[in-house]
């Protein structure tokens, strides 16, 4: 299997946050997820991927380092801030699309915006978050593009329009040479259709791992408060209540709490949710 | 398409919008009114040019509202082709506005006897495309640096700053040319070409430089 | 071909595919030689991800019900009629087993037992 995407020892310094050093790949063939909460660096590592921005260490895109910016011509962004003139009607985002892309579908574009019910002579200013999403999308799939990168998507989507949006997503890599970056906080996007995950937490990884294998080296468990001393050297998170505790701890130190304990599955949101909470 | 011929062509689309007829009906106004009054046709070039230099500040006047300079990177054009691409457009501006004021001035002198149209006259065309591209060089880096918004109050310094130093050479300017008497006139010119070529190259490095360190969301 | 899989249910969701599959094969809903669907077409219907029906088609062909020709997709193995024979006597014991179970439980003694399958056997129940 081969890889489309490796970060090797990523790095980006600001002033009140830093990322990495960071090291990943995002597989051939496959949706990965890429989870964390916000402001924990995946941007900043989608901006990178994307060579909007300056930064330490390696990416490579098939083999080759990203300083050589022909990648994008094969990659559909799609971001939860739109890169496009607000003023711009939809014949006129064809026009720069076809300019700006060597692939260029103008037919493939028009038909995706019926579609979505974006009318042509409507500007972007004017269309609702969802619809800029959806506008994005249109222009994602209409170049030819390989790569789908994904940033925060569908933050702006009802529960029917994510189901859409997974849809679409899942269509894309029925193509087996199609890669898929999804980065969003909303996991339950990812629980179904996510092959593989990358979870960053604090600018560092935490890890990576197919999404089965991932979610099965984490177990929740549940309790009273006072049992919580007895198990807290074990928990990567946690969340207190008067009633009681919920936990995260690594499916290898179940054997080691006591039965009274209960112990559950934990969902990808559930990770997310208590990784690193300290109450 | 090279990187180069994309920028030109999707800043024409972002601009487009500006370059309305009303422009072109001021400029012909003032101009003309101007040249009139001054009985040559400098002012037709000097209202032509400054409008070539208001134009060439647009593509970052829009674009950075448009946030187009995201919309680049997405495409994957090199920054240093964005550098190149404006100091071109606004070149190839710069010409336009030019041709435009030439006609103009043609016009003007044919239909308006007072008004000459001759070799010296001529001679003014070079010296102001060299002025506005020096204008246009002295500003791009800060615009290329700081974005539009910006930019601008650097700008509006540096044209006071101009204006003033303008003023002092005004002053100064008999013993200034008496520094130059001796000298070959050719020299001279030659000297001042090569200069100006090289502030212009200078610009273009520095804000090759500028904007590669910019980063846009 | 029907496949229903329960995102509520404790059975993970490979396995869950991968028995009603196999159970399509033994019934002969899924023919000798027949195509199954290609992993990522599956996957999107089933909603779930690409590798989890790969896992599924992966233990499939490790038992040998179905085999993946490179390039071509996955087909159901052919002359395997031993094979499903074996996996459906199988699961005929188990069901025999539970029967026997239930019936001990309730206390039919064995004569009255094997007189139920007897009924059973000869349509009886079918009337």
């Amino acid at each position: 299997m081969t890889d489309k995407i490796i970060l090797e020892n990523v790095k980006k310094k600001y002033v009140n946050f830093q990322l990495g050093e960071i090291s990943f790949p995002v597989p051939k063939g496959y949706i990965t997820g890429f989870i964390g909460k916000n402001g924990q660096g995946k941007t900043t590592t989608i901006r990178s991927i994307l060579s909007l921005i300056n930064f330490e260490g390696t990416i490579l895109i098939d083999g080759q380092s990203n300083e050589n910016l022909e990648y994008l011509q094969e990659a559909g962004v799609v971001m939860d801030e739109s890169f496009l003139a607000k003023d711009w009607n939809m014949n006129l985002v064809d026009k720069a699309m076809d300019i700006g892309y060597k692939d260029w579908d103008s037919g493939k574009f028009k038909a995706y915006l019926e579609g979505f019910g974006i009318p042509l002579k409507s500007k972007v200013k004017e269309l609702s978050r969802g619809m800029k999403t959806k506008l994005m999308l249109s222009i994602a799939l209409s170049h030819g593009a390989r790569l789908l990168v994904l940033d925060e998507p569908t933050s702006g989507l009802d529960p029917s329009m994510r189901d859409e949006f997974a849809d679409i997503i899942q269509d894309f890599v029925g193509e087996e040479d199609n890669t898929v970056l999804f980065s969003t906080h909303i996991t339950q996007d990812l629980e179904a259709i996510a092959d593989y995950i990358v979870f960053i937490d604090d600018g560092k990884l935490v890890d990576f791992d197919t999404k089965e294998d991932f979610i099965e080296k984490y177990r929740i468990v549940k309790a009273g408060l006072e049992e919580l001393k007895g198990v807290e050297d074990f928990l990567l998170g946690k969340k207190v209540t008067r009633v009681g505790f919920e936990g995260l701890v690594k499916e290898k130190f179940v054997e080691k709490i006591s039965s009274d304990i209960l112990v559950e599955r934990a969902t990808i949101d559930d990770i997310m949710v208590l990784y690193g909470r300290k109450k | 398409m090279t990187d180069i011929k994309k920028i030109i062509k999707l800043d024409i689309i972002t601009v487009s919008e500006y370059l309305t007829l009303k422009n072109f009906i001021i400029i012909t106004g003032l101009g003309v009114f101007y040249s009139y009054l001054n009985g040559n046709i400098m002012p037709i070039f000097g209202v032509s040019q400054v409008f070539a230099v208001i134009f060439s500040t647009y593509p970052f006047l829009v674009g950075d509202e448009a946030g187009i300079d995201s919309l680049y990177g997405i495409f994957g054009i090199k920054r240093a082709s964005v550098v190149c691409g404006r100091y071109l457009w606004s070149n190839l501006t710069g010409i336009f506005y030019l041709i435009f004021g030439t006609a103009l001035s043609l016009i003007l002198s044919l239909t308006i006897g007072k008004i000459e149209f001759g070799k010296e006259e001529l001679m003014v065309i070079p010296v102001w495309y060299l002025l506005t591209n020096l204008i246009i060089a002295a500003q791009y880096p800060f615009y290329f640096r700081y974005g539009y918004a910006k930019a601008k109050l650097i700008y509006t310094t540096v044209i006071f700053a101009l204006v003033v130093a303008g003023f002092i050479i005004g002053y100064f300017a008999d013993k200034v040319i008496s520094v130059f008497a001796g000298v070959n006139p050719y020299i001279i010119i030659g000297l001042a070409l090569v200069l100006c070529l090289a502030f212009y190259l200078a610009s273009i490095k520095l804000s090759k430089k500028w904007y590669g360190e910019r980063e846009f969301s | 071909m029907k496949i229903i899989i329960s995102n509520a249910s404790n059975v993970p969701l490979y396995e869950q595919i991968k028995e009603a599959i196999k159970s399509e094969i033994l019934s002969g809903e899924l023919k000798e030689g027949e195509q199954l669907p290609s992993v990522r077409s599956l996957s999107k219907d089933l909603k779930v991800s690409i590798l989890t029906v790969k896992k599924s088609y992966d233990e499939l062909a490790d038992e040998g019900f179905v085999e993946t020709r490179q390039g071509l997709g996955s087909f159901v193995v052919e002359g395997n009629s031993l094979l499903k024979q074996e996996e459906r006597r199988k699961i005929l014991e188990e069901k025999l087993i539970e029967a026997v179970d239930l019936s001990k439980s309730l206390k039919i003694q064995e004569e009255e037992f094997f007189d139920l399958i007897k009924f059973i056997y000869e349509g009886g129940i079918y009337d």
